[in-house]
């Protein structure tokens, strides 16, 4: 009776091995399976990937770009965006292949605006919000291999055969023009010094948009006006490049309604017509 | 005993897809990008950035990315839509580290430029969806949260 009770007791034991045995070895071959799977469907996609991704999207993002999506601008064209010269600088025929490719812009957000359109091929932006011409030698916010750096910093640690400056429009509320003038000038000799050959432009600040000037105390187009006298000016002394690029977004000597939703920032339009008015205009 | 191991390897088998990888649903990251800037109302005309340039701005290496699709604002706010695609998880964790330091960024430059633009990059939308990480600074948050359990759903 023992002996038979054993026998049972082993014969349910190798068949209890038996199921354990089995099913660890179906879940190994479904863990082997999903992993192929797995396998399979990522070289599919490394496959696919660079085909479908890099050059058609890059390119659909550069056809994007001319829309901004919430309200649609127009496209603008090289043609639409070309205005007559400005006294200071005459027009010339467009600029040559590479023309920006070791051309500095200095600017404040407005600058920002210009880079983020990108249409001027291998320029190098050092546009930062809120800059001034006393704070181009304090603030820093340009990464130089891995540490920020003031613009006075940055411009001075590399070569560039161009460099273009935007700055004024965060100045207008100093109480002193003597105060900005100053500092404009200082720092413009300071990027001569450092760049003996390269070639200097002082752009024109845009004005901003009638209701703007209206309603702000400090975005007044008068200040602006007598600003873009005091750069005109310090070009001259200078014998330095002044490049009157409001003439390129303005009308009436006021930033048109259309070009930017808070009347001081371009939208990608006027944008367009900024790039162009530079690629025109060299010398 | 059989029947309740069978049903542990069944489960098993149920949820093997789902752990390998962790990754969920794949959307292409143009689509989310359209996708935001459709489903959120922006106070700002944004506009799309090139590739090259989107990457420069948020200072990502071209190797951890398979595909961006960025929309930068005028600079009259600081509203901002990026989706990017890195190559793994791992650059994906690199990539969303660029992005917070964006608007580490950001938050400086608006402080005292237009302190009404900080509410909006207090705690943007920030998400990581398998590979994926993606942005949105905007004044309606709920709104873009929407619109990704949407899109990823």
């Amino acid at each position: 009776m023992h002996s038979v009770n054993e026998k049972v007791l082993r014969r349910k034991r190798r068949r209890r091995r038996l199921f354990l045995r089995r099913v660890a070895a179906f879940l190994c071959l479904a863990l082997l399976l999903t992993a192929v799977a797995e396998g399979t469907m990522a070289v599919m996609k490394h496959l696919s990937g660079p085909r479908a991704v890099s050059a058609p999207q890059v390119s659909a993002a550069v056809s994007s770009k001319a829309s901004a999506v919430s309200p649609k601008p127009k496209v603008s064209s090289a043609a639409g965006g070309a205005l007559p010269a400005g006294p200071a600088l005459p027009a010339a025929a467009k600029t040559p292949a590479g023309w920006f490719s070791d051309a500095l812009f200095i600017g404040d957000s407005r600058t920002e605006g210009l880079r983020n359109y990108d249409g001027l091929p291998g320029a190098t932006y050092y546009a930062v919000k809120g800059l001034m011409v006393s704070t181009v030698y304090t603030k820093r916010v340009i990464p130089v291999n891995g540490t920020d750096k003031t613009v006075m910093q940055a411009q001075a640690e590399h070569t560039f055969g161009k460099i273009y400056v935007m700055l004024g429009i965060n100045e207008l509320g100093w109480s002193s023009m003597q105060s900005f003038v100053t500092d404009y000038r200082k720092m413009v000799r300071d990027l001569k010094k450092d760049h003996p050959k390269a070639k200097v432009y002082l752009e024109s600040l845009f004005p901003v948009s009638a209701k703007k000037s209206e309603e702000n105390s400090v975005y007044k187009n008068e200040r602006i006006a007598s600003y873009n006298r005091a750069i005109q000016k310090i070009a001259k002394q200078e014998n330095i490049v002044f490049i009157d690029t409001a003439q390129a977004v303005s009308k009436d000597d006021v930033l048109p309604a259309d070009a930017s939703v808070d009347g001081v920032h371009l939208n990608t339009e006027y944008c367009a017509k900024w790039c162009d008015y530079l690629k025109m205009h060299m010398e | 005993m059989r029947k309740a191991i069978l049903s542990i390897a069944a489960i098993l088998l149920l949820l093997l897809p789902g752990c390998a990888g962790g990754k969920g649903k794949t959307v292409d990251v143009q689509k989310v990008a359209d996708g935001l800037i459709h489903s959120v109302k922006f106070q700002d005309q944004m506009s799309a950035l090139k590739q090259d340039t989107a990457l420069k701005l948020y200072g990502i290496d071209s190797g951890d990315v398979v595909k961006a699709a960025v929309y930068e604002s005028t600079g009259a706010t600081a509203e901002e839509v990026a989706a990017f695609e890195a190559k793994d998880a791992q650059a994906a964790g690199r990539v969303k580290k660029k992005a917070e330091e964006r608007i580490k960024t950001q938050k400086a430059g608006f402080q005292n430029y237009q302190p009404a633009e900080m509410a909006k990059l207090k705690d943007p939308v920030l998400e990581t969806k398998g590979n994926e990480v993606i942005l949105c600074v905007s004044n309606d948050d709920q709104a873009a949260k929407k619109a990704l359990e949407k899109l990823f759903s």
